[in-house]
């Protein structure tokens, strides 16, 4: 029998209590759950709409045009920008920061008012972590809990996940590691390796696959969720090429998004399937959320 | 309703200076999305160029206009591009992708696009980089 370490055996009293229940919270479903796949939104998706919290209006009213329940919010949308002519990027930075440490919890208990009023859960807050101090990241980790987020997501390497070990778990929080396509940096998540790596850092980490980018790094996605599933917040959903190939539309490239809904849905499994693209169009972007989004839902018809 | 009013406003200046140039615009595509896209070129073979540009992603990190997003390269400044000869220096780069780097989300490689849309997208990068005032229409 495998004998667990007393710090092994922490990291499994903390992930039993802190995070299960944070997953089982995600079963409630909404305006986006179909078929048994609770969808939602990442909006990088409205190529054309600038991320910044003067365009949050406009991006509310296009995840309901797009009959979206669920956002992946990234903080952009809700913090101040303070690229001020003439000051430089240390100056606007360090504004921020304090902005960061300053806000009242008022102001984002409004913001997800917004996204309430119109029946749209942040399910995550999306947050460029890279050169935060502790207290930004403990602050950043409170508004993602007044937004109503479960946890946050952030793209970096192994070496910022040591850093950020732990934060999440304290805020009662997960903390979703998110996956690029680079196989030349061993520092980067990208495969099936650099996540077990990454989750064995902290109790409170989880997976936010992009199975866009895992394919295009020639991963086996549905390998991966058969064998990681219970370590599996949510998913970008986009298509890709293999051997680091282009973004396409959905089903024109080799994720395998029908098979992967249908697992989920299958399963039973709590996985947020978050559409994401990088593919261009010329139609409007809304138009183009609509189209993959049908595409997710005749896959679950 | 901003952006309606946007659409219907560049629209008819898109008809006035075809009228008066004595040019005709070629047609818009069903659900073409002007107010991001701008007003067709009047030249067909830059706006070929720049369609697709736009729907192989090309855009989504490098700019419509070369105004770079996140950690993308600034095609406006890049030496690759300054260097660039009818795509001598861009098509093998555009084939290859840049897979070795410490970037978070390498460029990817474009090697399954025919000859004509690699050149598409040299075509329109070089457009693209020009000061406005020199750009055809």
């Amino acid at each position: 029998m495998m004998r667990l370490t007393r710090r092994e055996f922490g990291m499994a009293v903390v992930a039993a209590t802190v995070v299960r229940p944070i997953l089982a919270q995600q079963r409630a479903p909404n305006r986006s759950y179909i078929n048994g796949v609770q969808f939602g939104l990442q909006p990088f998706c409205y190529h054309d709409l600038a991320m910044t919290r003067e365009n949050r209006p406009e991006l509310i009213r296009r995840l309901v045009q797009n009959e979206m329940g669920m956002v992946e919010l990234h903080a952009t949308w809700v913090e101040p920008r303070f690229n001020t002519p003439g000051d430089s990027d240390e100056q606007a930075r360090e504004r921020l920061r304090r902005w960061r440490l300053e806000a009242s919890p008022d102001y984002y208990r409004a913001i997800r008012k917004e996204f309430d009023d119109v029946g749209i859960e942040i399910f995550s807050y999306y947050v460029n972590f890279d050169g935060f101090t502790d207290e930004e990241l403990d602050a950043s980790f409170r508004a993602a809990k007044i937004l109503g987020a479960k946890g946050c997501v952030s793209s970096y390497g192994l070496a910022f996940a040591k850093r950020i070990a732990g934060f999440a778990g304290r805020h009662g929080m997960f903390m979703g590691l998110h996956n690029h396509a680079n196989l030349h940096d061993p520092d980067a998540l990208a495969t099936e390796e650099s996540f077990i790596k990454g989750l064995a850092l902290s109790p409170d980490f989880r997976v936010a696959l992009d199975i866009r980018h895992y394919t295009a790094a020639n991963g086996d996605c549905l390998a991966f969720l058969e064998k990681h599933h219970g370590n599996i917040v949510g998913i970008h959903l986009g298509d890709r090429r293999r051997n680091g190939g282009r973004s396409t539309p959905f089903g024109e490239g080799d994720a395998p998004i029908i098979e992967i809904l249908r697992m989920i849905r299958d399963n039973k499994w709590p996985i947020v399937a978050l559409l994401e693209f990088e593919h261009g169009t010329l139609r409007t972007e809304v138009e183009e959320v609509r189209l993959m989004y049908d595409y997710c839902k005749r896959a679950l018809a | 309703m901003r952006r309606g009013i946007l659409i219907a406003v560049v629209a008819e200046l898109m008809v006035s200076s075809a009228f008066v140039s004595g040019q005709s615009l070629p047609p818009l595509r069903p659900g073409y999305d002007l107010a991001y896209l701008g007003p067709p070129l009047a030249d067909p073979v830059i706006q070929q160029a720049k369609e697709t540009y736009v729907v192989m992603g090309c855009a989504y990190c490098h700019g419509i206009d070369l105004t770079p997003r996140g950690e993308a390269a600034d095609l406006r400044r890049s030496p690759i591009v300054a260097a660039d000869v009818n795509g001598n220096r861009i098509i093998p780069l555009l084939k290859a992708g840049v897979p070795k780097t410490l970037k978070l989300s390498p460029m990817p490689q474009y090697s399954d696009l025919s000859d004509r849309q690699l050149s598409d997208l040299v075509r329109w990068i070089h457009y693209a980089r020009r000061p406005a005032e020199s750009r055809r229409q």
